[in-house]
This record gives C-alpha cells, structure tokens and sequence, in this order.
C-alpha cells in the first residue's frame, strides 16, 4: 500500500515546481504584459498588468486595455489612470507619451461624438494634451500623431483654418525626425489643399513629397501615384509631370486596372505610352 | 437451475461477449482514427515527420485533387531536402464553415493552414501578421519568371486584396482568381438561331434571346432565354455594374474633385448644378429592363441551384456565373458549353452610340485568402507550405491545371477554355461604381430590387420609374449613410486602439531590430487609413446634403 505521506511530499513538490516557475514567470512580466499588448492580446495583457499593479507597465497597459478591450471596457477608469501617468515625471518617456496620445486622442473622439458620450470628453483638454506631447519629444512619432489629430480639428474650425495651413506648413518644414514619419501628413495636406481651398499645386506637392519619401500602405503608394499622374495632367495641367508620372506608374504596376488608363492617357498627351 | 434461469443466463453471456467485441471493435475503430488524425502509420511510427493541416471550404470540382497533388510535391521536395513532412487536408461544405473556423480557433487547436472568413477583429486575435515575410522572394519561385519578386509582388494585384485596412496588416495571402462569364448551351442556341457564332454584342444578343424565345413557343418547351440568379438578385447586379460602367466609365474623369474616380455626393452635387443630367446614370436601367424582358417568369424566386439545374436540363440558353463553376457546368452538361464575355454595347443598339465598350477586369476577382493561426503547431512549416502553394509552378498545377482556376499570380499564361476566362485586357475603361448600389447594402438591396421592378413592370419610362422609386426611398439611404459615418467613427476608435498596440511594440522593440521597422511602418499604415476615413467622412457628410436636395426626376438643374 502506498504510503500517504508520499501523496503529501508529491502534492507538496509539485506546488514547490508552479510556484516557482510563476515566479521565474513574475520576474518577466512587465516585459510580458508589454509583449501581450503589442500583440493585441487583450485578456492576457490585462491579466498579466493585473499581477504587476504597482510597476509603470503594468499601470499603463491597465490604463490602455480599460480604454481598448471592448469586451471589459472602462473609459473614465482608463484615463484616469493614463492622465496620471502623463503627468508624472518619474514615469519613462515613452509610457508618458502613449499614455498621452491615448489620453488625448480618446477625449478627441468622444468630443467628436457629444450624442453619445455627453460631456464625458470635457474631463480631458486634449489639444492641451497633444501640444504638450509635441513639445515632450518634437520630431517623434508621438508628435507626429498628436499634431495629425489636431490639425485637422484647426482645419475644420472655419476661423482657424488660415492659420492652420501655415502652422502645417511650419510643422513639416521644421520636423527635426524621420522624414518617414511625414507622408500621412503630406497626405493629410494634399486632401485639405483641394477640399477647402481648391488649391490643387500646393496639394500636388504635398502628395509628391509624400510619394517620393513613401506611403506605407502598398495600397495608398499605388493610388497616390496615379492621382499625382492625374492631378498634373488634368487640374495643373503640367504635361511633363503628368508624362513622367503616368510612365513611372506604367513601369511600376503593369498589372493593375489603371494601368490602360495611364496608357490611354500618355496617348491623349501624344506620348504614345511609349 | 431451472431451464430458464438457464437460457437467462446463456443469453446474457451472449450479450456480454457481444459487448465485449463491440467494446474491441470500438477501441480499435478510435486507434485507426488517431493514427489517421495524426497523419497515418508513416508519422505514428515515425515520431521525427512534421505534421501540418491545410482546411478550406472549396469542394469544387478539382480542387481538393489539386491541393493533393500539391502536397505530394512537397512531401517528395522536402523529403529530398532530409525533411519528413506529412499535410493533410481537410474539406468542410462551406455552409458549416464559418462556425466550423471559429470553433477550431476558438478552441486552440486550429489547423495549420485556414481558408480565412470572418471580420479583422478575428484575424488579428488569431492570425498570424504576415508582413514580415512578404517583402522577401518567396523561395520556391527560384528558377521562375517571378524569382527576382517579392513574394507581396509575385501576386497579380500586389497581394492588395490581402491587406486589412483595420489593423494594417496582411493576414493571409490569396490563392485564385475569377471574372463572370456567360455560359452558353450550344445545342439549344444552334437549334434556336440556326447559328454557330455566339454573340459578342448587346444587340446580337437580344437578337438571339428574341429567336430562343420564339423558338420555345414553336417547340412548345418552357425555353429560357436567360438564367438568373434572381433570389439574390446576383444576376441582376452583375448585368447592371457590367452597362453601367460601359456607359458610365468617363465620369471617373471628373466624378470627384480628388482624382480619378467617382463619389456618389460629387456626381449628385453636378446634377443640383445642372453640370450633369440624372439620364447619364440611369441609361443603364433601360439596359437591364430590355435584357430582362428575357429572363425566365418568376425569375425573382430561382436559386442558383435551381438555375444550374434548369441549365442542365437543357431549358436555359444563357447562364452568368463566375469562373468557379466553369469545370463542373463544362464538364457535367450532356451537351456542349461555351464560355463566352457578357456582350458588350454596341452601336447598333440605341444608347450604345454613349458607350465606351469593354472595361478591363485587370487586378480584380483575386481571391481564396489562406492564413496560418498563432495557434498553428508548426508555424515555420505552415508558412513554407503556404509559399509553396502560392509559387508560380504549384499555384499554377493547383488552380489551373486541376480546378481550371485562374492564379492570383503574375505572369501565368493560359490555353483553350481558360482563354476565355482571363481577365479582359485589351481596352483603356475602368469600372466604376453607381451611386445606386456603391452608397451601402441597404440601398444596394433597394436599387436591385427597384431594377427587379422595372424588369417585372416593363414600366413606358424606366428611368422615370427607377428615379422617382429612388427618391421615395431617400429617407432610408439617408438613415443608411448617416449609420455608415457613425460606423467609421467607432472605427477610429479602434483604430486608435491599433495604433496604441503599435506604439507599444515600437517600445519594446531594440531601435535598429528589422522588428522595429515594421511596427513603424504599420504604424504609418495606420495613420494614412485614418486619413482615409476623414475623406469618407467628409464623403458622406456631402451626399447626405446632395442627396436632400435631388428632385423628382426631369426637374433636377437649372
């Protein structure tokens, strides 16, 4: 007969094996939480921040899934959560400045849509927010987002508009990161140009400084260029330009269904596609 | 013992030994099946094979050989690379396949390999992001036209089809390609129009349904002209967007004020203007009107089944369907079938004198996306079974040669039937779409079923008919398009979500990692979506004010 005791000492090993494992696991969990979260791997994240409560990681994936895990969502618990981690100054940079943007950004939108958040927005100033992120770490991604937010808010401000444009201006001549974080900003002002100004040269150089440096979405570089194309051949009426473009789309995506307009095209030009 | 205490007892051990053997015959039943999920006797005794599973819902006619035939090739290819490889794979009816894919997902042990289904959010929760690995040739294209390509560029439309807009990223590739055809029973249409030449236009095809017509009252046979697919109204769709873009397609010239293109608010504003009369997009509805005066009676309540099966009875002349029943309508018909394009306007016709003639299909009907689960037991392999199957020699053995499919890759050329099957190519016309049926699903359903009428009514106008019907129903579309904005509001939310996830890999990530790279340029990919929902919003604020101001029809401009 097997004696009890051995039942207790395996029972007992066996516990002394999980917890230390979930200790090796502790060791690792801001890393994890962090992990989970860029993964979009909401239940885990949450989970994993859950264990670490006191640490910054685990403060701000809490703040952030309360604000983006639909299935247990928690706005006002979120940003609250993410407004404290902005404004303290022991916190990393980096968790400051995405606990800002998400802080802004979430205050923007519920602004945007009063039916159905009410003043619940108002808690926040979000343009206060994003021009603080802008000025915690000019030239980053983070700026680069808080501006994109904003300026299109000015845009839509009949009164600030004229302003805005130049503060556009002022914002890509000035940038001092990546000039691969601008397109989505050129392609921002080449819509407006157009939409609110019929001002189809400045938006064709927006949209040119965008494609030259290159939009991410394969879908968006291809469309792009046949609108430059397009947009020097019929609105600018630059027929170099259009040439030059139209061939470039030609070479680059033969196969696409715009290829026979960008032919049919060169031929109205008497470029022959050639 | 009493002889029936006896004979109780004898019968119960009869039973009890029949239960023993059903108890025997059910062990070994459950033993015969694990080793056949686990991918036979070769990887049971041979704990060293790799074992993955592809699952789809295609049980066309061909496929499945095809993908057999596929893996085949690759067990032999990496066993000659000193890799023991087992795939299997699994066909589900398409019906059952979308619970049947949640269910494997859910429950955690997916297949390897998935025909993908169902919204983003379910592909990002459990697929796995593919962008890391397109921008590399895929390896088995070496020795092929499409060696030097990447593998995002080896695909016919630059695997454009593939990528989610929501969280910017590819989670699956596609595998096929289709365009709509007209399937033609000859025996009926030589018996019918004493000709062999089949029509290619508008006119010669009105002719020859005038003639199949006449030619079943003669008979006294229940002769259809024209099967459709008319209880979902897919033929109707089709051969509306085919005239439409024909005589529509040079508005994408000045249909917005962004590029080329067209936006339903635009090209209402033009008419409120006076820039643009309502007739131009409605000449299309007197097309579909007089091409259905040919379709079966009652047509609104056939199926596509019940079509097919009219067709092989040998009752119907002209049948639209996509590619993907071309082997089975070619090969199972007990007569002769061909596969024609639907019949362009012409001339000859009373509006054809406006149309532009054919639109290219280049870069579109891609599809039959795969994607590998985060689930997945051998993630290395799926992807590599996944290239395999997308490479220019395997995709082409698969799709063209076993299903009679077209390949979602370039440079695949194709002979005989297939000839016929390939997307149109020899003209300079895009499609476009018609404010009608591009602004949402609900005023899709309308128009269809407003075009549906008109066949039905015969009405002296149909354009009068169609757009006074349309404005009748403005309150709906306005309802629609105003839920469609809130729609892309919540997804900026979402979004921004995205972006947040994003953001957080960046941090993690070691600033000169190729990983780091690629959340910054999803990162990007991100904001130039949100870019492009401001354009939609903006879109749609502008139709509702257009449309509100559409009148009745013949009164629009100045």
């Amino acid at each position: 007969m097997v004696n009890p005791l051995w039942f207790l000492a395996v029972t007992l090993a066996g516990v002394g094996v999980v917890g230390a494992g979930e200790s090796g696991a502790n060791r690792n969990t801001p890393r994890e939480a962090l992990k989970a979260y860029a993964a979009m791997d909401y239940t885990l994240a949450g989970k994993l921040a859950a264990e670490i409560p006191d640490t910054p990681e685990g403060q701000l994936i809490s703040g952030l899934c309360d604000l983006y895990d639909r299935s247990r969502q928690n706005i006002r618990r979120g940003q609250s959560t993410l407004a404290g981690i902005f404004v303290s100054e022991s916190m990393p940079l980096d968790y400051r400045l995405e606990a800002g943007i998400a802080l802004g950004r979430t205050a923007q939108l519920m602004k945007e849509r009063r039916e159905l958040y009410g003043d619940a927005g108002d808690r926040y100033d979000h343009v206060k927010i994003f021009e603080r992120v802008m000025k915690m770490a000019p030239g980053s991604s983070a700026a680069r987002n808080a501006f994109l937010y904003l300026i299109r808010e000015r845009l839509e401000t009949p009164e600030l508009q004229e302003a805005a444009f130049e503060e556009l201006e002022i914002f890509i001549r000035d940038f001092s990161g990546d000039s691969k974080l601008l397109p989505p900003v050129h392609l921002l002002a080449e819509y407006e140009y157009i939409r609110l100004k019929n001002d189809y040269r400045n938006a064709v150089r927006h949209l040119r400084e965008g494609y030259e440096t290159g939009f991410a979405n394969p879908s968006e570089n291809r469309s792009g260029l046949f609108r430059l194309a397009f947009l020097y051949h019929k609105k600018i009426g630059d027929k170099p330009m259009a040439v030059k473009y139209y061939r470039e789309y030609l070479e680059r995506y033969p196969y696409s269904g715009q290829a026979a307009v960008a032919q049919r095209f060169l031929e109205e030009l008497g470029e022959g596609g050639k | 013992m009493s002889d029936r205490n006896r004979d109780e007892v004898y019968s119960a051990g009869r039973f009890q030994k029949l239960g023993l053997w059903l108890a025997v015959l059910f062990y070994v039943l459950s033993v015969v099946m694990v080793i056949r999920n686990c991918g036979g006797m070769s990887v049971v005794f041979s704990p060293d094979t790799r074992v993955i599973t592809i699952a789809h819902w295609q049980l066309e006619d061909g496929f499945r050989e095809g993908i057999d035939a596929a893996i085949a090739e690759y067990e032999k290819r990496k066993a000659g690379q000193g890799v023991k490889v087992k795939v299997r794979q699994v066909a589900i009816p398409v019906r059952g396949y979308p619970q049947w894919f949640l269910t494997q997902l859910i429950g955690g042990n997916p297949a390897d390999i998935l025909e993908v289904t169902g919204s983003s959010d379910i592909l990002n929760q459990y697929f796995t992001p593919l962008s890391p690995y397109i921008g590399s040739p895929n390896p088995w294209n070496k020795g092929t036209p499409l060696e030097k390509m990447s593998w995002r560029e080896s695909f016919a439309d630059d695997m454009l089809s593939a990528l989610d807009t929501a969280y910017s990223e590819f989670f699956s590739v596609c595998t096929f390609m289709h365009t709509t055809r007209l399937y033609v029973n000859m025996k009926l249409y030589e018996e019918a129009t004493g000709k062999t030449e089949l029509p290619d236009t508008l006119t010669d095809w009105l002719d020859a349904c005038r003639k199949l017509k006449e030619y079943g009252v003669k008979q006294n046979r229940p002769i259809i002209p024209i099967g459709v697919r008319g209880f979902d109204k897919g033929t109707i769709g089709q051969i509306f967007g085919t005239y439409y873009s024909e005589l529509c397609t040079d508005l994408s010239d000045t249909g917005s004020r962004y590029g080329y293109g067209t936006q339903p608010g635009e090209l209402f504003r033009q008419i409120n203007a006076g820039e643009l009369s309502e007739d131009r997009l409605l000449e299309p509805v007197e097309v579909v009107t007089e091409v259905g005066q040919y379709f079966a009676d009652g047509f609104p309540a056939i199926d596509l089944e019940q079509t097919k099966y009219l067709f092989f009875a040998g009752n119907v002349a002209f049948f639209i369907d996509g590619t993907w029943n071309a082997f089975s309508m070619i090969n199972n018909a007990p007569f002769p079938v061909r596969v024609i394009q639907i019949p362009m306007l012409d001339r000859e016709h009373r509006l054809g004198a406006k149309a532009f003639g054919r639109i290219t299909e280049l870069g579109s009907g891609i599809q039959g996306r795969f994607g590998i689960p985060k689930k997945t037991r051998d993630f290395e392999l799926a992807l590599d079974f996944l290239q395999f199957l997308t490479s220019w020699e395997i995709n082409q053995l698969v799709m063209v040669e076993h299903c009679k499919w077209m390949s979602s890759l370039k440079e695949v050329k194709y002979e005989g039937v297939m000839k016929e099957f390939e997307p149109v190519t020899n003209t300079s016309h895009t499609a476009v779409s018609s404010p009608f049926t591009s602004i949402g699903s609900l005023t899709n359903r309308l128009s269809l079923q407003r075009l549906e009428n008109s066949i039905i009514r015969q009405p002296e106008d149909p354009k009068a008919f169609f757009w006074n019907d349309f404005l009748h129903d403005r309150e709906q579309t306005l309802d629609e398009i105003q839920e469609a904005t809130y729609g892309v509001q919540r997804n900026l939310w979402s979004m921004d979500g995205t972006r947040s996830a994003l953001a957080v890999g960046v941090i993690l990530s070691e600033s000169d990692s190729s990983e780091i790279g690629l959340f910054l340029q999803r990162s990007n990919i991100n904001l130039e979506g949100i870019v492009s929902r401001y354009r939609a919003v903006d879109a749609n604020i502008l139709l509702m004010e257009e449309l509100g101001k559409l009148k009745e029809y013949g009164k629009n401009g100045n």
